[in-house]
């Protein structure tokens, strides 16, 4: 049923246009139905005059102006074409120039706390709970800055990836213990299960700790106090498993498709958390298959969600 | 007494430039510069035993600087880390292209663990650019 409604509306030209935010005659739809229905009534036309008016000189003349009026509709839909495709490299490029922009004041930011912090601990041997607040805050909207920057790198075939041998289990426990604070603020209780020997994966280790980040991040922002986050690591013939389930509030049956677009938000998310952006699980996604693994999920809404990927194994 | 290795960081941003330059000054001889056109001067001069090098800089890009050193037979060999915010594809495949063996993202890292990596650089005799 729902497939059968996306098939009808891309025949709903106006709606189609007014997503584009042009004008109806500059509308690239539109333009090729008005395209399709004068080739009609011309051929129709055509046929018609020809019975009465056999001389083969007024016959071409006709078909001239047809042709001259369909080569104007054909040119009209070019140049629609080319303000869209203007419009996507311009919106491209803004994004582009305002990350990279934000982002060095924020490194700045970053580095002049690091420094900072180590002063005060000289002086005091005792840390300021300012530091790891200012630190959370400016990493928070690092966090933020990066997933809209991985999003446009994805999109646009940008990312280039560092894949090398490294330990899985290891990796996993450094991003916890950085969570560390946020899960202690909250009263969360973090659950890690790994067997004793696991193998060595091929990947690349910045953009795994991206995909745990954001399933961690998910975790944590959509689910409530006190409750239960378990990670669990294994082996799954040439590629290691990682899930991350919580007891939070779930996606609702209707939203399992959409999950993956880019800025979408399921709607019972809205009346938990505000803030976010959509980005997270598009970019985990991504990434995890471009690394040559898998990403999935299963949920019910109202008891908790199991988000995990796997990354191929290291072999020798 | 041990003689200090010598190190150029090219960096526009006078707050990172700061934050790196006073972290480092400690263990190694310093010069610092905001241009591309200064940093050329500097190099050629120095003969340090590292770069830092940002990308996108006024007068001279890092890439410009990049290309210079690589034609020049006595600073070819000079190793070049990267330490720039500018993560797309295109640009890391033409900075390796043109020699460069480490590239740092600096959201990712923090100074101590660009401190690492420069000090591994520099003890590591066999990377060469």
């Amino acid at each position: 049923m729902e497939r059968l409604k996306t098939f009808f509306q891309t025949f709903n030209v106006k709606s189609q246009c007014e997503k584009y935010e042009i004008p109806l005659f500059q509308c690239p739809q539109f333009l090729f139905i008005l395209m399709g229905l004068i080739i009609i009534v011309s051929i129709v036309a055509v046929y018609f005059t020809a019975q009465k008016y056999a001389e083969p000189e007024f016959l071409a003349l006709i078909i001239l102006v047809i042709t001259a009026f369909l080569f104007i509709i054909g040119w009209t839909i070019i140049g629609a074409f080319e303000k869209l495709a203007e419009s996507s490299r311009m919106k491209s490029d803004f994004i582009s120039i305002v990350s990279h922009s934000l982002r060095e004041p924020i490194s700045a930011i970053k580095w002049e706390l690091e420094l900072w912090e180590k002063e005060e601990l000289t002086i005091r041997a005792e840390k300021n709970p300012l530091f790891s607040r200012l630190k959370a805050k400016n990493q928070e909207i690092s966090r933020l800055l990066n997933t809209i920057i991985d999003a446009y790198n994805i999109e646009s075939k940008q990312i280039k990836l560092y894949p090398q041998p490294f330990s899985f289990d290891a990796l996993v426990k450094k991003t916890i213990e950085e969570l560390k604070l946020r899960v202690e603020a909250n009263n969360f209780i973090i659950e890690f299960y790994a067997p004793d020997r696991l193998s060595s994966v091929f990947a690349d280790p910045k953009k795994i700790q991206i995909i745990l980040e954001h399933l961690f991040n998910n975790a944590i922002r959509y689910s409530p106090a006190h409750s239960k986050i378990s990670v669990s690591l294994e082996e799954q013939g040439d590629f290691l498993k990682c899930a991350v389930s919580d007891e939070g509030i779930g996606i609702p049956r209707e939203d399992t498709l959409k999950i993956f677009q880019k800025f979408f938000r399921s709607g019972n998310v809205y009346r938990y958390q505000e803030s976010g952006v959509g980005l997270g699980l598009y970019v985990s996604r991504s990434l995890a298959l471009l690394m040559g693994g898998n990403f999935g999920f299963n949920s019910i809404e109202g008891k908790g969600s199991t988000f995990w990927f796997s990354v191929p194994k290291y072999r020798d | 007494m041990e003689i200090k290795k010598k190190i150029v960081i090219v960096e526009d941003d006078p707050s990172l430039q700061q934050s790196l330059g006073g972290f480092l000054s400690s263990e190694f001889e310093i010069n610092q510069t905001f241009d591309g056109e200064t940093a050329e001067r500097m190099i050629e001069e120095i003969k340090p035993d590292l770069v830092l090098l940002d990308l996108i800089l006024p007068k001279k890009s890092g890439f410009e600087l990049l290309e210079i050193m690589r034609q020049k037979t006595d600073l070819k060999d000079i190793p070049v880390i990267i330490l720039t915010n500018l993560e797309g594809k295109r640009d890391i495949e033409r900075a390796l292209k043109l020699g460069v063996r480490i590239y740092l993202i600096k959201a990712f890292y923090n100074l101590e663990e660009v401190v690492k990596i420069i000090k591994r650089t520099l003890n590591d005799k066999n990377i060469k650019r």
